[in-house]
C-alpha cells in the first residue's frame, strides 16, 4: 500500500548511518505480510504531526485487557482519531520474553505471523523492562491475540501495580562470570509469582532483575525493586602464567589493574600478582580486565539489594544491601520466603503508588528489618549514623 | 471468522532451554574466558575447549516483523536457526563453527547491518517510547537516538574509547529508560507548570489522589470550583499530577526541551554505581535532527576522550578532576539549575574549602 | 464464608463506591478482613472468580483498581 500521508520531517530520520526506526514503520506500512497496513500508515502521519507541533498525540482512556488479567496490555488511543483512524486504538501487548533473550527462528516467526494477522506489524525487541512489545492493535483483537499466543506457550508480561516481567543477564548461558544461574532463577520466580504478575494487587509495581555478577549487565541496581547480584566468598584464583602473558602482550598491570583496584589490595612485582583477598570488595575490575588469568572465588552466591526506583516521586534510589550473601540453588525457598515477607510489609504499610524503597525510607530501614525479621549487618550501610537520635524498644530498657 | 485456539492462563514464558543453541546448552555454566576479536565479534571459550563466536549488530529497537524475518533468515543460514537479543537492543548471531564467522560478517555487511558495540565503545542506546507511543512524552526518544548515533556511529563500529560509554534517552522525567545511571543521557523536560482544565477535573480525576501525587505539595483542593489549584512557585514541572489527572496537561511545545545528564554507571567495577548528574539543564526541542543536543553530546564526549585514563568511565573521570573542572574543560555554562534543591540536596553542596580554579 | 456470598459482598462494595472511591485489590482485602473476618486467600480467590467471569475488571489509573465493566 503506497504511503497515505506525506512525511517530510521524519523522512529526515531515514538518512544517516544508524538503523532507522522510520524505515521500519514504513516497512510495516507497506508490507504485504501485514494484514492491516493502516496502523503503521496512520502512525507515520501522526508522528509527522508530533514532529511538526513538538507534542505527543497519545492519550489515556478506556479500559483494556484480556479477561481475568489486570496486566500485560497497555491501552493507547490517538487524541485525533478522525485524522488518523488507523491508530484510534493502538494498544501495546507485553509478551513475557524467554530468559536471556534467546530464540529459535521458528518461535520468532510464529510471533510475527500472529502479530501480522492481528496487529500493526511493529514491535520493540525488547521493551526496557524486558518484554517482547507488540506495538499497536485494537481492543477487539486482544482476546484473539491472547488465544493465539497462549495456545502456543506464550504468556503476557506484567504492567500496572503488579510484579513486572522479571528479566536477567545472559548469565551462565554465555558468560564465565555468572555466580548463579540467572536464567533458571528468573524462570522460577516468574512461574512462582504468576498470580502476582497477572493480577495487580500491590500498592505499585514490583520489579525483579537478576545479574550474575557485579558488572550488572541488566542494570538491576538502578531499575529493580529487588536486585539480585551474583558474588562469591573465598580467594580470587590466579593463573600467574596467564598474568605474565597479559603483561607480555602489552598490558600495564601496575597502572591498569593494581592502581585501579578500589581497595588497594593488589600488588605486582613484574612477575607475580598478589591479592590480599580479605580486603577485596569483589568489584570485578581485575577479573573483567584479565579474564584468562583471574577467576572468582569458589563459594558462589548472590547479594540481594532492595529498593531502586526512578526519580518520581521523591528522588531516585538505587537498591541497597539487605542480604549480604545467599546461596541460590533450586528450589530457592529461602528467597521466596524473603520476598513474601517483604510484600507483607509493603501491603501492610504502603500507600497507593508508593514503591517499596520509598516506603522503607518513610518508615525507616530499622523498622523494615525488624518487621521482616532480617538481622542487621555492617554490609547494609556505608557508615553508621551521624546523629544521636536513635530509638529503643520496650525490651531494650530496664523497668 | 476462523475458530480461535483454546486460551490458557498463568503458563508463564517458555523455558529458555527450548531456545538455546546446542553449543550453549552443552557448555552452560562452564565458560572459561572470552576474547574480543573486533568491534562486533567476540569468542567465548569453554572449559571443554568448545568455542562460540558472537557477531553483534545494532537494531533501532522499534522494528517491523519483516526485520525480524530478515534476521531469522540469516540465523537459519549460519546459526542453525538460533539468535538472541541483548539488554541494549542489539541482535546477536551465535556460531560454533569458526569457518562460518567471516561469511556471516560479510553477508551482514553486504545487507547493510551495523556491526559493533562490543568492548570499550558505545553500544546501542537504551530509550523510551516518546511520540511513537506515549502520552507524557516531552520529546521523541527514537528520533534523538537516531540523530545522536548517526553522529557517533564510528564509536559503535570501530573507534575505541577509554572505557564503555553508555547512552540513554528518556522522553520525560518518568525516565522509563535507564537514564539516571548512564554515562551520557538525554531527558525530555518541561519548563512550565501544568494547566488546569477545571471543567474536566470533576469527571476525570480523583481530587485526593491528585493532591497526593505532587512531590512538592504544590497542589491543593479548590472546593469552590470542585477542582484543584497549584501554588506555582512550588511546582517543579515533573508532570506527576498529569499522570494521575489527565485534566492537567503539562506539554508546552514552546518551552519543552531536552536536558543532558552525565557520569552515571550501574556496574560495580572499581567505583560504586553512580547516578547521572545534570550537565545541561535545557536545550531546545528541535526535531527532526536536534542539532543543539547532538553538538553538546559531542562536546562532552570529546572532553572525556581527551581527559580520561584508560578504563576510566565518564563519571570516574569527572570525579577525579572535579565537577568544577568538568564545566571548565567542556565549556558548558554553570547555572542556578545545576545546584540541587531536591531530596538529596545537602549531600551535594561543597562542605569544604578545597576546590580547583 | 460461602464463596458466592463473598463474591456478592465484593461486587456490592465496588458498585456502591462507583464515582466516589476507587478500590485497589489490597484495599478490598483489608476491608473484608476487618469487617467480615475473611482471610486474604479467600478474598483473592473470590476476586479472581469475579475477574475470570468478567463480572469485575481491572483498570489502570496510575495504579491498578477494581471496577465494574463499562456498559456498552
Ligand atoms: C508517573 C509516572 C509514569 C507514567 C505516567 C508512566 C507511563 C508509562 C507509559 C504510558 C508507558 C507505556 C509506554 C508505551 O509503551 O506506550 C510506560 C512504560 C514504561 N515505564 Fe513508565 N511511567 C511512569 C513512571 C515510570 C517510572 C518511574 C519508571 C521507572 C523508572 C517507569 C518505567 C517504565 C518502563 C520500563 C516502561 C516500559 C518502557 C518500554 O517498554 O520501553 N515508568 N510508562
Ligand atoms: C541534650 C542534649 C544537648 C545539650 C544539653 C547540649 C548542650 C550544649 C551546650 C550547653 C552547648 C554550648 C553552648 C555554648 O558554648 O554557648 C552546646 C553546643 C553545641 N552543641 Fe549541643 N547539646 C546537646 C546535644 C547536642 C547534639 C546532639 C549535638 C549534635 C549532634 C550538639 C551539637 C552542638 C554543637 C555543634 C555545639 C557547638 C555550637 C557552637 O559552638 O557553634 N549538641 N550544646
Ligand atoms: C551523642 C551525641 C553528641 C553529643 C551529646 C554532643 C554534644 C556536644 C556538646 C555538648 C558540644 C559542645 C562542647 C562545648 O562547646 O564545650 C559539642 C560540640 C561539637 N560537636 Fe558534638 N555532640 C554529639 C554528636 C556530635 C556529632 C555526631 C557531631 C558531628 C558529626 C558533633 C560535632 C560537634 C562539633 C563540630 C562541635 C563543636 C566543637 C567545637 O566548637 O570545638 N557532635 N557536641
Ligand atoms: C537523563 C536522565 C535519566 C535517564 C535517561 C534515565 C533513564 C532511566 C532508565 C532507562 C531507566 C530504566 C527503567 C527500567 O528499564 O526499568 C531508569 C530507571 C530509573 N531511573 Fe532514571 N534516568 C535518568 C535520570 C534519573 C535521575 C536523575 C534519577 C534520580 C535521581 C533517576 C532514577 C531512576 C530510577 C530510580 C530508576 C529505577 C526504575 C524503576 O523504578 O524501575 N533517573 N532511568
Ligand atoms: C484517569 C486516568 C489515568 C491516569 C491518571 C493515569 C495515569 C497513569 C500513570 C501515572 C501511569 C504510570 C505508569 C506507572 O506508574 O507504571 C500510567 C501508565 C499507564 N496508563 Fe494511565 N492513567 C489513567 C488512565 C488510563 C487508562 C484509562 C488507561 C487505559 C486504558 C491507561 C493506560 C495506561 C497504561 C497502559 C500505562 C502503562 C502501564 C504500565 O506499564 O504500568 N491509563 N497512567
Ligand atoms: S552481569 Fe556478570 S554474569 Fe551477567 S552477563 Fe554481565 S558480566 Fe556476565
Ligand atoms: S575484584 Fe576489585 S577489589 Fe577485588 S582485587 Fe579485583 S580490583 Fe581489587
Ligand atoms: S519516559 Fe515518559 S514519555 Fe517516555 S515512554 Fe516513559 S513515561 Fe512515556
Ligand atoms: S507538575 Fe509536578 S510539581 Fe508541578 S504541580 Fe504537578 S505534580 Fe506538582
Amino acid at each position: 500500500m503506497p504511503q497515505k500521508h506525506p512525511t517530510p520531517l521524519i523522512d529526515e530520520l531515514e538518512k544517516g548511518a544508524f538503523p532507522s526506526f522510520v524505515k521500519e514503520i514504513k516497512r510495516a506500512a507497506e508490507s504485504s505480510n501485514v494484514q492491516d497496513n493502516n496502523y503503521a500508515q496512520d502512525l507515520l502521519g501522526q508522528l509527522e504531526l508530533s514532529y511538526k507541533e513538538k507534542k505527543t498525540h497519545w492519550k489515556h482512556g478506556g479500559i483494556v485487557g484480556v479477561r481475568g488479567y489486570g496486566s500485560g496490555v497497555i491501552g493507547r488511543y490517538s487524541d485525533i482519531p478522525d485524522q488518523f483512524p488507523g491508530v484510534a486504538h493502538f494498544h501495546t501487548i507485553r509478551v513475557n520474553q524467554p530468559g536471556g533473550f534467546f530464540y529459535t527462528t521458528e518461535a520468532l516467526r510464529e510471533i510475527c505471523d500472529i502479530w501480522d494477522k492481528y496487529g500493526s506489524g511493529l514491535t520493540n525487541m525488547h521493551g526496557s523492562t524486558g518484554d517482547i512489545i507488540l506495538l499497536g492493535t485494537k481492543t477487539d483483537n486482544l482476546e484473539p491475540v491472547f488465544a493465539e499466543l497462549s495456545s502456543r506457550g506464550w504468556d503476557l508480561g506484567g504492567s500496572g501495580s503488579a510484579v513486572r516481567t522479571p528479566s536477567c543477564c545472559v548469565g551462565p548461558a554465555r558468560c564465565e562470570w555468572a555466580c548463579y544461574d540467572t536464567l533458571e532463577l528468573t524462570y522460577q520466580i516468574t512461574q512462582r509469582f504468576q498470580d502476582e504478575l497477572h493480577r495487580p494487587m500491590f500498592p505499585y509495581k514490583f520489579k525483579f532483575k537478576m545479574a550474575g555478577c557485579a558488572v550488572d549487565c541488566i542494570a538491576s541496581i538502578a531499575r529493580a525493586d529487588m536486585s539480585i547480584i551474583g558474588t562469591w566468598k573465598g580467594n580470587i584464583q590466579i593463573d600467574q602464567d596467564e598474568v605474565r602473558n597479559y603483561a607480555k602482550n602489552g598490558m600495564d598491570i601496575q597502572a591498569e589493574i593494581v592502581d585501579m583496584c578500589p581497595t588497594g589490595c593488589m600488588s605486582w612485582d613484574g612477575n607475580e600478582l598478589k591479592i590480599n583477598d580479605e580486603d577485596c570488595n569483589r568489584c570485578m575490575h581485575c577479573i573483567a580486565k584479565m579474564t584468562k588469568a583471574l577467576r572468582q572465588g569458589e563459594e558462589k552466591g548472590a547479594t540481594i539489594l532492595l529498593g531502586s526506583k526512578a526519580p518520581i516521586v521523591t528522588g531516585a534510589l538505587m537498591s541497597w544491601v539487605i542480604v549480604p550473601f545467599i546461596k541460590l540453588e533450586p528450589p530457592y525457598e529461602e528467597l521466596f520466603d524473603l520476598v513474601e515477607r517483604i510484600w507483607e510489609f509493603w501491603d501492610e504499610h504502603g500507600k497507593n503508588r508508593e514503591r517499596v524503597g520509598e516506603l522503607i525510607e518513610r518508615m525507616g530501614f530499622p523498622v523494615f528489618l525488624k518487621e521482616t525479621g532480617i538481622e542487621p549487618h555492617p554490609a547494609m550501610v556505608k557508615e553508621p549514623r551521624r546523629d544521636p537520635f536513635f530509638f529503643w524498644s520496650e525490651e531494650d530498657v530496664e523497668k | 471468522m476462523s475458530e480461535l485456539p483454546q486460551r490458557q492462563t498463568d503458563i508463564g514464558p517458555p523455558h529458555y532451554s527450548k531456545f538455546l543453541p546446542p553449543v550453549i546448552k552443552e557448555n552452560y555454566g562452564k565458560w572459561r574466558y572470552h576474547e574480543i576479536l573486533s568491534a562486533g565479534v567476540m569468542v567465548h571459550v569453554a572449559e571443554s575447549g568448545a568455542k562460540v563466536w558472537t557477531v553483534r549488530v545494532a537494531s533501532p529497537r522499534l522494528v517491523s516483523t519483516d526485520f525480524i524475518r530478515d534476521i531469522c533468515e540469516i540465523a537459519d543460514k549460519y546459526c542453525d536457526g538460533h539468535l538472541r537479543f541483548t539488554t541494549r537492543h542489539n541482535v546477536e548471531f551465535l556460531v560454533s563453527d569458526e569457518s562460518k564467522v567471516d561469511p556471516l560478517v560479510n553477508e551482514l555487511k553486504e545487507k547493510g547491518y551495523m556491526i559493533g558495540g562490543i568492548g570499550d565503545r558505545i553500544s546501542n542506546v537504551v530509550h523510551t517510547q516518546g511520540w511513537v507511543h506515549c502520552h507524557s512524552a516531552a520529546t521523541d526518544a527514537s528520533g534523538l537516538v537516531k540523530v545522536m548515533m548517526d553522529e557517533l556511529h564510528e564509536y559503535f563500529t570501530e573507534k575505541e574509547l577509554p572505557a564503555k560509554v553508555r547512552l540513554a534517552v528518556a522522553c520525560c522525567v518518568n525516565m522509563c529508560g535507564a537514564v539516571h545511571c548512564s554515562d551520557i543521557a538525554l531527558v525530555g523536560v518541561h519548563k512550565t507548570p501544568p494547566r488546569i482544565e477545571h471543567d474536566k477535573v470533576k469527571n476525570l480525576c480523583e481530587i485526593p489522589s491528585t493532591v497526593a501525587s505532587c512531590p512538592t505539595s504544590a497542589i491543593s483542593p479548590d472546593p469552590a470550583k470542585k477542582s484543584v489549584k497549584i501554588k506555582i512557585e512550588k511546582c517543579m514541572y515533573c508532570g506527576n499530577c498529569y499522570s494521575v489527572c489527565p485534566a492537567m496537561p503539562i506539554s508546552d511545545p514552546k518551552n519543552d526541551g531536552v536536558a543532558i545528564v552525565v557520569g552515571g554507571k550501574v556496574s560495580n567495577l572499581r567505583s560504586n554505581p553512580k547516578f547521572s548528574k545534570l550537565a545541561v539543564p535545557w536545550l531546545p526541542n528541535n526535531p527532526p535532527r536536534w542539532p543543539e543536543v547532538v553538538e553538546n553530546v559531542k562536546k562532552i564526549l570529546n572532553a572525556y576522550i581527551e581527559g580520561a585514563k584508560k578504563h576510566e568511565r565518564l563519571g570516574e573521570w569527572v570525579e577525579r578532576i572535579g565537577w568544577e573542572k568538568f564545566f571548565k574543560v567542556t565549556g558548558l555554562p554553570f547555572q542556578l539549575q545545576h545546584i540541587d534543591d531536591f531530596t538529596f540536596a545537602r549531600e551535594t553542596w561543597r562542605m569544604a574549602a578545597t576546590f580547583k580554579w | 464464608m460461602d464463596r458466592e456470598e463473598l463474591k456478592k459482598i465484593i461486587y456490592e462494595l465496588v458498585e456502591k463506591s462507583m464515582g466516589k472511591k476507587l478500590y485497589k485489590p489490597g484495599d478490598l482485602f483489608k476491608k473484608l478482613e476487618k469487617e467480615h473476618g475473611v482471610s486474604k486467600a479467600e478474598a483473592k480467590a473470590a476476586l479472581r472468580e469475579l475477574m475470570d467471569a468478567g463480572t469485575l475488571i481491572y483498570s489502570y489509573k496510575g495504579g491498578s483498581y477494581v471496577e465494574i465493566p463499562p456498559k456498552e
